[in-house]
């Protein structure tokens, strides 16, 4: 491409062809070896004076000049032709050949091909090339066939011998002397008066045709010239036609208001006199800047004064000056700029002598620029829109140039050799001053050194280049223009405008892609106007108008893939300066793979918090633009994983500023592309884009009945605490499934299946789908089939996938791959959250978030991909974290025997009992499974624990009630489980089991759990702990209250023989049967009595039982409502017994008294307690459904016992017997009136009366006795009756005291004695009584 | 007489380099993206003669050397470029907040005097918005928050920023036709 060389006006322009079938990499070998010669000396160039005339741009043999040299790649554009004259060092003078000939090769065909080659390149009567050559390489030593002979004219063989290098040289010499040669020839033909008219004929005159001329123009035959050596004109005339100058009419400034987007350079109105005016009237202001091209060209700078091409132009200048030719004078300018640049070169060059300081130099360089760049704005415009393109591709080309002249000295920090090494250094590439290195560029300090060195700042080479730019490049022809934007966007980026650059290079791709349609359309197939053809294959019909006969026949052109690279690798360039980073999803070969990184890597985890945290970058509105383009231009190529990499890249990076139309229209276009490229078979694939997919991943529970718990086996012998069922804190349950599952490891069982329930979240406002989605596991191997998901739009989604494991031990699940349609998998890791893994998360959000205010970076190293480079440190010092992470882990058990419930004694599971009740359930267990049960165990719960837990953690009970919830706790369970059932069951066995059920007021519902396990597993070898599985049978229990009990009460019962036994003879009445228990011939008993109200609808028995000690077991029944009385021996209580603290089952320890009674109420409290427990022991009843089956048990332990009945059922302290005597006949009258407790007396007879104390305590007690008799007025007696002193009796002892009385009247009279303990605390208020009755008759 | 001065765009761009606020003043809708690439190829020139210039490096730390130094550095960037028909003048706050301005580009003299006047208008009329406390509403709670308030402030959500920006648009107009 044209590389706008600063010094392209000096330069020699050589193409070099390829001819034959020469291969490319022999071509460039060749030509590379050719291009080495940038410059020629003047000396070394053959002054080949055959004739002595033709040599008079030929250099002298001593002279000390250079020849610049430059290797296009390409021939000029065919509409450059009308540069010719004024531009002649845009077209290349001479053409080169390149052939490489063989043993077998014809020269002579060689020889054609290269003419004809030519013949197609140039236009048949241009000017150039001057001088055509073929270079013939001879590819081995020796073997080209000697007939050379044969002299084709234009042809030369290169020899391949050691010094081809230096016989190159000599040949490019004698090429060039033949240029020279040849530039005389056209000065001589365009001296001549017609030439000179020619010249003068139009802005941009054609050189003159050959029939025209005076003398034929023929190769190698020099006509001698009038002037040949006097290159005075010979006519100068004043007689300027310029009157004819076109008047400056100046358009209007506004661009907008031209329709065709003309130009804005202030252009004028072309004149159109020129062509009449055939004569000699014209100035030969053209014909000097013609010459002084020619010298620049020839090299001759330095020669004497009549030689020199400044001398020219500035005899040019001088009557351009005065005539009205913008155009010829800008060019002439422009000559005179590169002059001195060379002049500068061959003086500087070797000598690098300092530089003067009073102004540098290149101010006077530039000046004569900007008057160029002036010039050529005002150059009237052309009206033809081929020659405009001429015109803006000459202005533009001087702005590049005074641009370039800019960059250079800046580059070359100020004005030295190494600036003109940059201004002339032609090639097909441009040069960069090593002072600019790539990675420099975006320093700006080195940059900002550079400008104060030299004194050019950057914004002054920005300012210069900027005037290139306007509509008016569209004028420019497609390649002009690109090459043309080509060279802005690389001095922008050589001087850090980055942005420009983008922009420039915006522009760039434009064009390219204006080709590439025109490209397209010009093939033939325009039917399909709908470029980018991307979804199809490719196929087009050929000929749709004719598709009648071509309907089924499409025909897939072969698309030549060569360049989609660059556009695309320019495409992400721009993308990336504007804060997009096209590739953030990269692009690799397909593969199936899956990659599992050991340890896990860091940075890739982290990215997505690093995306989540990163700030905006860049500028959204343009970023959405470019990236629509971005992706319209991949799909023109057509390049289909690109174009679904930069829809996702930008999708990914680009979330947040994207509409929803353009997120949705991008995800379809990639989807798209993806599913075309799949289907034509292209190898490269995307990497998975859409960010963390996975949220969570866990382990789906397990249906309970299949949940293995890890047991020690010493479980296996472990008698039942009380204690948990109490506190309640503690599990009530002996194995409890869910705190099993808290921990972090999981047990799951070997070949059975297993879920995992994976969140998914879809971010964008499309449904995302996901042609995989499976398990990444380590350590057992785990069977899972991938799923393919589509997660709806901005939600999240879970899914499950399930497996089985096939080994036991630990599996790891490590996170997810997934795969993206089309895409690559890629593992997602899900590392558990521990502390660490917190804590080590929000130190890197710390970072970025700390990062991300400032402004310390320029601009554009603020990307994250410049970013990465400067923290490489941080992420090796947090490596070794990576192998800290924490994965989901199971652990893999080997099987385990299954347990079914094949069915119960229950019906549909709902059990009704009365209070009290005992009854039976069944259970009968299946095995399922292969493997046989050895070890069961049973544990239940019910809807009573619960409350009574509560109610004893809160602590608020009495003691009294304390102990009363915990004997309901532990004593009457509702379920109950012989321990000694038997135990094992064999694969597919059956086993029942008897449960005892006891109905509690309140209970509604209750559960059995079955524990099970294979204990004696071979498997498990010898660790110390096996699994158990757990089933469990949920019961509804109904208890119906249907007797209420209340009122229990003690009464004193005197013992009343007589009366009793004269009333019980045979007797049936069942009444009376009850009373029979009441036939108590002694003392010390009590009545036990109580009142049970039967609130249902079924009538009763009720029997109350009485066991104590050495009594004969008693009952009574009744078939209630009416209550139940029974008898019961007085007891009384050691001391030791009645003191002990109320125990709690619990065992809990109080270590700070909660109640704050006094000594004496704390006592009687005990007693209360004590008293109250002895009670229940020796009384207790049953019901039994009169007429039905079920019985139970009746508990009174709702019942309080009060006080009066403490000192009821507690026996007295002493035994107090009285009698009555008389005193004449002593025994045997005694013995006849003494019936029972009544005693027959007469009047006014003395009578003793003996009180027999007898003391029952333990310990010795001192006594006082009160007597009492009434009706006491009619009764004497001697003494005192009260307070009769007893004295201190041992235990056991009795004491008798008698006393005499008499009573005076006939009647019943009651005597009663009292004896109290005296003296003592126990006995303080404690009295034993006794009476009788005393009938007085007179008979 | 035609108004010397055309502003036909002017763009608020934050430190972190976001777009603020670009207004145009030309009531055509395509022309808008053009101005956000005249801002931000502009942003290059304004890098080298403000941001990043090694002159005013080395006059900052000046400032805070000699505290509350005399003359303060310059705000005023001049011109940065002209552009096919615009010349695009640059103005950078001491908090790096940059102001672009967008004249039509014309024959006649343009005083740096009144582009500062402009600027100074536009720079107020910047700061009175931002000063703005409920701006911070709208913003998360947390550190990087500056940078979300000061692009906030350019949000349609907020219209005052725009009808001062507007105002200005005016006054310079109507002041020029006056004169």
């Amino acid at each position: 491409m044209d590389t706008h060389s600063f010094a392209s006006l000096a330069h020699v322009r050589i193409l070099l062809l390829p001819v034959g079938l020469i291969p490319q990499s022999l071509f460039e070998s060749y030509a590379s070896e050719i291009r080495t010669y940038t410059s020629l000396k003047l000396a070394e160039i053959p002054a080949d004076t055959r004739d002595g005339k033709a040599a008079r741009f030929l250099p002298n043999p001593m002279s000390t000049g250079y020849l610049h040299l430059s290797f296009p790649t390409h021939p000029p554009a065919q509409s450059q032709g009308p540069l010719s004259l004024l531009r002649p060092s845009i077209f290349p003078l001479a053409v080169v050949g390149i052939a490489a000939c063989s043993q077998g090769d014809n020269l002579r065909s060689l020889h054609h091909q290269f003419n004809s080659n030519l013949e197609d390149i140039f236009p048949a009567g241009s000017t150039f090339p001057l001088v055509r050559n073929c270079f013939a390489f001879e590819e081995t030593e020796g073997t080209v066939n000697l007939d050379t002979g044969e002299s084709l004219p234009g042809l030369t063989i290169v020899p391949c011998i050691a010094k081809r290098k230096l016989h190159l040289g000599t040949l490019l010499g004698v090429l060039c002397s033949q240029i020279l040669v040849e530039f005389g020839t056209l000065t001589q033909a365009l001296e001549s008066p017609v030439g000179n008219e020619y010249l003068n004929a139009s802005l941009m005159p054609l050189p003159p045709p050959l029939s025209e001329l005076p003398s034929p123009l023929n190769r190698g035959d020099s006509i001698p010239n009038i002037s040949s050596h006097n290159s005075q004109p010979e006519v100068t005339r004043s007689s300027f036609t310029l009157g004819a100058a076109p008047t400056l009419k100046r358009m209007s400034t506004a661009p907008s208001t031209a329709p065709s987007r003309s130009n804005t350079l202030n252009v004028t109105v072309p004149s159109k006199k020129r062509l009449s005016t055939y004569g000699t009237s014209s100035s030969h202001g053209r014909l000097y800047k013609m010459l002084g091209d020619f010298f620049l060209l020839s090299g001759r700078s330095e020669d004497a004064l009549i030689c020199r091409a400044e001398t020219r132009y500035n005899e040019a200048a001088l009557v351009f000056r005065s005539a009205n030719d913008p155009l010829w004078y800008a060019s002439t300018c422009e000559g005179m700029a590169t002059c001195s640049i060379i002049e500068a070169w061959s003086a500087g060059h070797g000598l690098n002598n300092s530089t003067t300081a009073v102004k540098e130099p290149w101010h006077d360089v530039s000046d004569r620029l900007t008057q160029a760049i002036n010039l050529y704005q005002r150059t009237a415009a052309p009206e033809s829109e081929p020659t405009h393109a001429l015109f803006v591709f000459l202005y533009c080309s001087c702005v590049l140039r005074q641009s370039s002249l800019l960059f250079a000295v800046w580059s070359a920090k100020g004005w030295g050799p190494l600036a003109f090494t940059t201004m002339l250094q032609p090639g097909p590439r441009p040069f960069l001053p090593p002072t600019l290195t790539a990675g420099d560029r975006t320093n700006y300090l080195l940059l900002e050194r550079l400008s104060t060195l030299t004194g050019i700042s950057r914004s002054s080479i920005a300012s210069c280049l900027g005037q290139l730019h306007g509509p008016w490049l569209l004028h420019l022809g497609q390649r002009e223009r690109i090459a043309v934007l080509e060279v802005t966007a690389s001095i922008y980026a050589c001087i850090g405008y980055q942005r420009k650059e983008a922009y420039i290079l915006r522009e760039v791709l434009g064009c390219l892609l204006d080709l590439m349609v025109c490209g397209r359309e010009e093939d033939g197939y325009t039917q399909t106007p709908n470029i980018p053809q991307s979804a199809g294959l490719g196929i087009h019909n050929v000929h749709p108008v004719a598709g009648v006969n071509w309907g089924t026949v499409g025909v897939r052109l072969s698309e030549s893939t060569a360049g989609n690279e660059s556009i695309l690798k320019l495409l992400a360039y721009i993308c990336r300066v504007l804060g997009i980073d096209l590739e953030a999803i990269g692009l690799s070969e397909a593969t199936e793979a899956r990659v599992v990184e050991h340890p896990p890597s860091l940075n890739k985890y982290d990215e997505d918090i690093v995306d989540e945290l990163r700030e905006p970058l860049g500028w959204p509105e343009l970023q959405v633009g470019v990236v629509r383009e971005a992706v319209a231009v991949a799909e023109a190529l057509p390049d289909f994983p690109t174009v679904a990499q930069f829809a996702l890249s930008s999708l990914k990076t680009l979330q947040t500023v994207l509409t929803p139309n353009d997120q949705y229209h991008l995800y379809a276009t990639a989807s798209r592309a993806l599913l075309t490229s799949r289907r034509r078979g292209d190898p490269r694939a995307i990497e998975y884009w859409s960010g963390r997919p996975i949220v969570s991943i866990s382990v789906a529970p397990l249906p309970t009945i299949r949940i293995p718990i890890e047991k020690p086996r010493s479980i296996r012998h472990k008698v039942l605490d009380p204690a948990p069922i109490l506190q309640g804190i503690v599990d009530p349950f002996l194995y409890n499934p869910r705190r099993a599952s808290d921990k972090g490891t999981s047990l799951v069982v070997q070949n059975e299946m297993l879920e995992f329930v994976i969140t998914l979240q879809n971010p964008y406002i499309f449904d995302l789908e996901l042609q995989e989605v499976s398990l990444s596991t380590s350590g057992v191997p785990f069977d899972s089939q991938p799923m393919r998901v589509v997660i709806p739009a901005s939600t999240l989604h879970q899914v499950v996938i399930s497996g089985k494991a096939t080994e036991t031990g630990v599996l790891t699940i490590r996170g997810c791959f997934v795969q993206a349609p089309g895409g690559i998998p890629r593992e997602y890791i899900l590392p558990l959250y521990t502390t660490e893994e917190e804590e080590r998360l929000a130190r890197k959000r710390r970072v970025i978030l700390s990062e991300s205010c400032r402004f310390k970076y320029p601009p554009l190293e603020r990307h994250p991909w410049t970013q990465a480079d400067k923290h490489k440190s941080i992420p090796n010092a947090e490596a070794a974290i990576g192998s800290a992470f924490k994965f989901l882990e199971c652990k893999v058990v080997p099987e385990q025997p299954l347990l079914r419930i094949r069915r119960s004694s229950v019906t549909h599971g709902a059990l009704m009992l009365y209070d009290g009740e005992k009854s039976i359930i069944r259970i009968t267990l299946e095995n399922v499974s292969s493997i046989p049960v050895d070890f069961l165990h049973l544990a239940s719960e019910d809807s009573t624990i619960g409350p009574s837990q509560k109610a004893l953690q809160e602590g608020n009970l009495s003691v009294f009630e304390t102990y009363e919830t915990e004997f309901n706790l532990i004593h009457r369970p509702v379920l109950t489980w012989d321990k000694d059932e038997s135990k094992s069951i064999a694969p597919n066995q059956n086993l029942t089991l008897t449960l005892g059920c006891f109905g509690k007021v309140g209970c509604t519902n209750g559960v059995i759990h079955i524990s099970y396990a294979y204990s004696q597993d071979p498997r498990l070898g010898d660790s110390g702990s096996f699994y158990l599985r757990q089933v469990s049978y949920p019961l509804m229990v109904t208890v119906y209250q249907m007797l209420e009990c209340s009122a229990m009460d003690l009464l004193p019962f005197p013992a009343y023989p007589q009366v009793r036994r004269s009333a019980d003879t045979e007797s049936v009445n069942p009444k009376d049967e009850r009373l029979r228990h009441l036939d108590i011939s002694d003392d010390g008993w009590c009545l036990f009595s109580i009142e049970v109200r039967n609130s249902y609808g079924t009538p009763f028995d009720i029997t109350l039982f009485r066991t104590q000690n050495g009594k004969e077991e008693a009952s009574s029944t009744t078939t209630i409502p009416p209550g139940l009385v029974i008898p019961i021996r007085k007891i009384v209580l050691s001391d030791e017994a009645v003191s002990k603290i109320i125990p709690t089952l619990s065992e809990k320890q109080f270590v700070v008294a909660t109640s704050n009674l006094t000594k004496v109420e704390e006592k009687a409290q005990r007693e209360l307690f004590w008293y109250r427990e002895e009670l229940f022991k020796c009384v207790s009843a049953r019901w039994h459904e009169t007429g039905g089956t079920r019985s139970g048990e009746l508990s009174f332990r709702a019942q309080r016992l009060t006080l009066p009945m403490l000192e009821t059922f507690r026996l007295e302290i002493a035994q107090v017997s009285l009698s009555l005597e008389r005193e004449d006949n002593e025994e045997e009258e005694r013995e006849i009136s003494y019936t029972g407790a009544k005693q027959y007396l007469k009047p006014n007879e003395f009578v003793q009366l003996r009180a027999k104390v007898m003391n029952l305590c333990s310990f010795p007690v001192v006594f006082t006795l009160d007597l009492e008799a009434t009706p006491s007025e009619h009764l004497i007696y001697e003494g005192i009756f009260s307070e009769l002193a007893i004295g201190r009796l041992q235990s056991g002892e009795s004491k008798e005291i008698s006393t005499t009385l008499c009573f005076l009247a006939c009647g019943r009279f009651e005597l009663s004695a009292k004896a109290r303990g005296f003296g003592s605390s126990e006995t303080e208020g404690r009295v034993a009584r006794t009476h009788i009755s005393a009938i007085v008759t007179e008979d | 007489m035609p108004p010397s001065l055309k502003l036909n765009a002017v763009a608020f761009v934050s430190p972190q380099n976001h777009p603020i606020l670009i207004r145009t003043f030309n009531n055509q809708d395509e022309h808008a993206i053009k101005y956000h690439y005249i801002a931000h190829t502009s942003l290059d020139v304004i890098e080298e003669r403000g941001e990043f210039s090694i002159r005013r490096i080395i006059c900052v730390q000046l400032i805070f050397s000699v505290a509350a130094a005399g003359k303060a550095f310059e705000c005023y960037l001049g011109l940065l470029f002209t552009m096919e028909d615009v010349a695009v003048y640059g103005y950078i706050t001491p908090l790096k907040v940059k102001i672009i301005l967008a004249l039509a580009l014309s024959d006649a003299v343009v005083k740096d005097a009144e582009i500062i006047t402009i600027f100074k208008a536009l720079h107020m009329a910047y700061y009175s918005s931002v000063s703005n406390p409920f701006l911070k509403l709208e913003t998360v709670g947390d550190s990087s928050s500056d940078q979300a308030t000061i692009l906030a402030v350019g949000s349609p959500k907020w219209k005052l920023f725009r009808r001062r920006v507007d105002d200005i648009n005016w006054a310079v107009g109507n002041l020029n036709s006056l004169t």
